[in-house]
C-alpha cells in the first residue's frame, strides 16, 4: 500500500476531503463506515468527504473486498493517512503563524490558535496542493474510546440517491454511441461448438455477430434488436457426460486432487482417544452447491479508445479485473481503466469479470462502446456456486461432557472454520480439495457456515449423547472468553433457561469464531402442519471489537441471518450433465419476507479490541441453531443443506 | 418496431419500439429512465415494480404496447420539487435498504399497495410485499418502513 | 506488486480464489503466437503455475 497521505487523501481549496481507496461498496456500508473513520481522524464533518472508490486509475492497488478485510486493514489504514494528514496540517499552519503545534487545534476542518484567535481552513491552508508526507508509523490515533463520530449510527452517505432510483449500477449506465451485447451460451457446460449458421441474425440491419472459438456473441444498437439476433442463431454444441446431483456426495469423496493437501491439522491421537470415550458418535453432513443471486446480475460497459479499454463493472476486485482484462486482450494492465459503481451486491460471487471480458470482446469486435447485462438464467449458469461438500465428523467425551476426541474432515466445501474451538485432547482436522463438478468459488463466510452447520451440529448430537444441556455442554468445553461471552449474552436474551420445547416448538442454539469475528445464535423454529419449517426467532450476538457504525452494522448482521436461512433450509442448485435446472427465482427458493423471522441483535462492542469485518460471521451461526431447534422439536436430525427443501421428512433419524 | 406514446410520470413520451418489448426495456433502454431495474424478468423478484394507474405492476412482464395512454408512474416520478414521497422518507429513515439494487421496486410496490390499504398489519405487509426480493435481507426493516410510511401517510 | 501482499492476504487470496476463466478467445492464441519471444510467455507460464499450486477445488 502507498506510504505516501497524498494517494489516499485529497483536501481542496473548498475544503472538499476526497478520499481514495480500491475497495468498493456493494450494500456492506464501506463507503459510509471508512468516511467516519476518515472523518474522525481528520477532524472533518462526514458530509464533507467524498469517496472515490474502486477505480483502477485513481484509487491505490488494492486486492479486492472480499474476506472481511476492509475493516481490519483499509478502516486503520485510512484512519493512519487522516491522522498524519492532521499533523502535516497543524505543523504547516504553526509555521505559517511562527507558532508552536501544541497551541493550535484543529476542528471541523479547519485549524485555530486560540491564543491569537487566528483560524484557517484546511483548504485555505493547503491551496488545494498535494498533501506531501508520508503516513506517520505512529500517527495519533483518536482511541476508539474518544470516538465522536466513528462508533455513531452515521446515515448512509448517499442513502438518498438509491430510495430516488438515482444512483446509477453498472447496468444503468450508458454512452452515446452504445451498442447491446448479447452472449450465445452453450448448451451445457464444457461444452465444444459443432456447428454455427450465423447468416439470420446477421440479415438483420444493424447488427453484428461476434465469433471467436467458441465465443459467439451478437451487438445491436438496441436490446430488442440484440435478443432478436441471438434467437436467429443456430447453434450445435456437444456437451461430455458430466455429473448431477444424485451422484454428487460420492463423486466429490471420489475426486480427491492429489496434487495439493494441506496437512492435516493433527494433536494426540484421535484412535487412542476413541477407545477410551464413554461416548462415540461418527457421522457425515452435505452440503449442496448454492447460488450468490446477486439482485444486481452481472453487468458491464466497455469501451476502447485506441489499445486503452475502460470498463465499468460491479466487481469485488477491480483490480483483478483489469488484470484479467489485460490478460485475454494481450495488453498491459495499465492500458486497463476499470471502475466499479456502487453495486447491487455480491456476496463472493462478483470476484471475477466475466461480464467485463465479454463486453471488451464484442466493444473489440464491434469498434464501439458495448453495455452487456447478464440475465437471472446466466446469472443462476454461468456464475459459479458456493461449494457443495462432505463433512465426516467422529467424536468421543467423557460421561461428564468432557470432549475426548475430535476427528473432521472436509471434502471440498472448503478449510475456513474448519478448526474448532473447544477444547479437544485429541484431534485431527483435514480438509480434503476436489475437482468440482461445478464452476466453484468464494461466498459469503466460504466454507465456515458449512464446517460451522457440522460441528455445532454434532455439538448438539454430542450433548443429548451426555445427556447435557446444549449450551452447558459448549461452555464446559470453552475457554476463549469472547466466545463464552456471545454464548452468555445471545443465551440470555432469548430465554434459553426457559425454554419449553414442544412437538411444534424447537428451540436451538449454535456459535463459533471466524474472520476475527464471535458470534453465536438462538433460534426458535415452529413446525406447522407436521411438515413445515417456520423460524419464528433469532437472537444473536456479536463481538468484531469496537462498532465503528451500529446501524449499519445491525443491517449486515440482520441480512447475514436472512441469507443464512435460504442456504440453511431451502437454496440448492440443481444440476445434471453439464445444465443448470433451476435457473430461476421461480425455481430456486430465496428467502423472502414471509421467511423473516423476529431477529434481536446484541453488538458486544469490544472497544478494547481491534475493528473486525462484519459481512460474513454473523451467517455462520444460522443453520446449525436451526437444525438444533428442528431436533428439539421433532427428534429429527437433519444433516444435509438445505435441510428441508421440500419440508420435513417423515421418517426419524 | 412502432411508434407508442406512453405517459410517464404524467409527461408524454413517444418511442419506437418492438411489438413483443417489454415496458422495463423501454423505460430503460429506450427512455433512459433507469430507476427501474431488471432482475429476473419473469415476474419473481420484483425489481421491475411500477405503477399502472396507481395499481403496482411488474414492468418486465407487461409490454410497453399494452401501457400506452394510460398513466405509468415510477420511481423517478415520486420526487416533487426535491421533496421525497412518504414512502422514499421512510424507507431513507428506516436505512430499509444495503446495496439498494431491490429499493426502487420496493418503494414502488409500497406506494400501490399503501393506496389500497393504508392501514396496513404487519401480516398485511408481509403478504402484499412477498413479491419483491431483498437478497440482502433487509425484510425486518422494509416491513418498519412501510409500517412508517403508512403511518406518515396518515399524518398528512 | 508483490510487495502488498503480506501473508494475510496472500491466504485470503487462496481461498478466495475462483475456478477458471469462462472464455479462451482465439484472438488470444493469436496473439499469444504473435508474442512469443518477448517474454510475455513466461510471465503467463508463472501464472498458470501459480494456480495448479493453489489448487483446483477453489472455494
Amino acid at each position: 500500500m502507498p506510504k505516501d497521505i497524498a494517494a489516499w487523501i485529497h483536501i481542496s481549496e473548498n475544503n472538499a476531503v476526497t478520499v481514495f481507496t480500491g475497495k468498493v461498496e456493494m450494500g456492506q456500508n464501506i463507503r459510509t463506515s471508512l468516511a467516519q473513520q476518515v472523518a474522525e481522524e481528520l477532524h472533518v464533518p462526514v458530509a464533507s468527504i467524498a469517496m472515490i472508490m474502486g477505480d483502477t486509475d485513481r484509487t491505490p492497488w488494492d486486492a479486492g473486498t472480499f474476506g472481511s478485510r476492509t475493516t481490519p486493514t483499509m478502516g486503520p489504514q485510512l484512519r493512519a493517512a487522516a491522522a498524519s494528514a492532521r499533523d502535516l496540517l497543524v505543523a504547516t499552519a504553526a509555521q505559517q503563524w511562527k507558532v508552536s503545534p501544541t497551541a493550535l487545534s484543529a476542528a471541523d476542518g479547519r485549524i485555530t490558535d486560540s491564543k491569537s484567535r487566528q483560524s484557517i481552513t484546511y483548504g485555505q491552508l493547503m491551496h488545494g496542493q498535494q498533501l506531501v508526507k508520508l503516513i506517520e508509523s505512529a500517527p495519533p490515533l483518536t482511541p476508539v474510546v474518544d470516538w465522536k463520530i466513528a462508533g455513531t449510527p452515521v446515515p448512509k452517505v448517499d442513502g438518498r440517491a438509491f430510495v430516488t432510483g438515482r444512483h446509477k449500477y453498472s447496468a444503468d449506465l450508458s454512452h452515446p454511441d452504445m451498442l447491446f451485447g448479447k452472449v450465445l451460451r452453450p448448451s451445457g457446460f464444457k461444452a465444444t461448438l459443432t456447428s454455427l449458421d450465423t447468416k439470420a441474425a446477421e440479415s438483420i440491419p444493424g447488427v453484428i455477430v461476434v465469433h471467436d472459438g467458441d465465443f459467439v456473441a451478437v451487438a445491436a444498437a438496441d436490446s430488442a434488436t440484440a435478443e432478436r439476433a441471438l434467437r436467429a442463431i443456430k447453434a450445435k454444441w456437444s456437451v461430455p457426460p458430466q455429473p448431477s446431483n444424485a451422484d454428487l456426495f460420492s463423486y466429490l469423496k471420489d475426486h480427491v486432487t492429489a496434487s495439493r493437501r494441506d496437512e492435516p491439522h493433527i494433536v494426540g491421537s484421535v484412535d487412542r482417544a476413541l477407545s477410551d470415550a464413554d461416548v462415540k458418535l461418527s457421522q457425515t453432513y452435505t452440503v449442496q452447491y448454492i447460488a450468490h443471486a446477486p439482485l444486481e446480475p452481472r453487468a458491464a460497459l466497455a469501451e476502447w479508445q485506441g489499445d486503452k479499454l475502460t470498463v465499468y463493472t460491479g466487481t469485488q476486485r477491480p483490480f483483478a479485473v483489469r488484470d484479467e482484462l489485460a490478460d485475454a486482450f494481450h495488453i498491459s494492465s495499465d492500458k486497463v481503466r476499470v471502475l466499479v459503481p456502487d453495486t447491487g451486491s455480491a456476496y463472493g460471487g462478483k470476484h471475477t469479470g466475466d461480464a467485463a471480458v465479454e463486453a471488451a470482446r464484442i466493444a473489440k469486435a464491434a469498434g464501439k462502446p458495448v453495455k452487456l447485462v447478464w440475465t437471472r438464467e446466466e446469472e443462476f449458469t454461468w456464475a459459479y456456486f458456493r461449494p457443495a461438500g462432505v463433512i465426516d465428523i467422529r467424536s468421543g467425551a467423557h460421561k461428564d461432557g468432557t470432549i475426548v476426541a475430535w476427528e473432521f474432515h472436509n471434502y471440498n466445501s472448503g478449510p475456513a472454520g474448519i478448526g474448532t474451538p473447544y477444547n479437544v485432547a485429541n484431534q485431527k482436522i483435514e480438509f480434503h480439495p476436489v475437482d468440482s463438478p461445478l464452476r466453484q468459488g468464494s461466498y459469503r463466510s466460504l466454507a465456515a457456515a458449512a464446517n460451522h452447520f457440522a460441528r455445532e451440529s454434532h455439538m448438539d448430537e454430542l450433548a443429548h449423547a451426555v445427556a447435557m444441556d446444549s449450551l452447558d455442554f459448549r461452555l464446559k468445553n470453552l475457554d476463549d472468553d469472547r466466545l463464552r461471552a456471545v454464548f452468555q449474552a445471545a443465551a440470555d436474551k432469548f430465554g434459553w433457561r426457559n425454554r419449553k420445547p414442544s412437538a411444534t416448538r424447537g428451540f436451538g442454539i449454535a456459535g463459533g469464531f471466524e474472520k476475527g469475528g464471535y458470534v453465536a445464535t438462538c433460534a426458535e423454529v415452529e413446525i406447522v402442519g407436521g411438515q413445515n419449517v417456520h423460524i419464528r426467532r433469532v437472537v444473536e450476538a456479536f463481538d468484531c471489537g469496537p462498532v465503528i457504525n451500529p446501524n449499519g452494522l445491525r443491517n449486515q448482521i440482520m441480512g447475514g441471518i436472512v441469507q443464512g436461512i435460504g442456504g440453511a433450509l431451502f437454496e440448492a442448485i440443481r444440476f445434471s450433465n453439464g445444465r443448470i435446472l433451476n435457473p430461476y427465482f421461480s425455481e430456486y427458493r430465496v428467502p423472502r419476507f414471509a421467511d423473516a423471522p423476529e431477529i434481536e441483535i446484541i453488538l458486544m462492542d469490544r472497544r478494547d479490541k481491534p475493528p473486525m469485518g462484519a459481512g460474513e460471521t454473523p451467517l455462520i451461526g444460522l443453520a446449525p441453531a436451526v437444525g438444533n431447534a428442528i431436533f428439539s422439536a421433532t427428534g429429527i436430525r437433519l444433516r444435509s443443506l438445505p435441510m428441508v427443501p421440500n419440508g420435513l421428512p417423515s421418517k426419524r433419524a | 418496431m412502432a411508434p407508442i406514446v406512453l405517459l410517464v410520470n404524467g409527461t408524454e413520451r413517444r418511442v419506437e419500439a418492438a411489438s413483443d418489448e417489454s415496458l422495463l426495456s423501454v423505460l430503460r433502454d429506450r427512455l433512459q429512465m433507469t430507476g427501474t431495474k431488471y432482475g429476473c424478468g419473469e415476474g419473481q423478484c420484483g425489481a421491475c415494480t411500477v405503477l399502472i394507474d396507481g395499481r403496482p405492476v411488474r414492468s418486465c412482464l407487461t409490454l410497453a404496447s399494452q401501457v400506452a395512454g394510460r398513466k405509468i408512474t415510477t420511481i423517478e416520478g415520486l420526487e416533487h420539487d426535491g421533496k421525497l414521497h412518504p414512502v422514499q422518507e421512510a424507507f431513507l429513515h428506516e436505512e430499509a435498504f444495503q446495496c439498494g439494487y431491490c429499493t426502487s421496486g420496493m418503494i414502488m410496490s409500497t406506494v400501490g399497495f399503501l393506496a389500497s390499504t393504508p392501514k396496513p398489519t404487519e401480516d398485511e405487509i408481509k403478504r402484499h410485499m412477498d413479491g419483491n426480493i431483498c437478497r440482502c435481507g433487509t425484510y425486518p426493516r422494509i416491513v418498519q418502513a412501510v409500517a412508517r410510511a403508512a403511518e406518515m401517510a396518515r399524518k398528512e | 506488486m508483490n510487495n502488498h501482499i503480506d501473508h494475510d492476504l496472500e491466504q485470503a487470496l487462496i481461498q478466495h480464489e475462483v475456478d477458471g476463466r469462462l472464455h479462451w478467445f482465439e484472438l488470444d492464441r493469436r496473439d499469444f503466437f504473435k508474442m512469443l519471444g518477448c517474454g510475455v510467455v513466461v510471465c503467463l507460464c508463472t501464472r498458470d503455475a501459480l494456480s495448479q499450486e493453489s489448487g483446483r477445488g477453489f472455494w
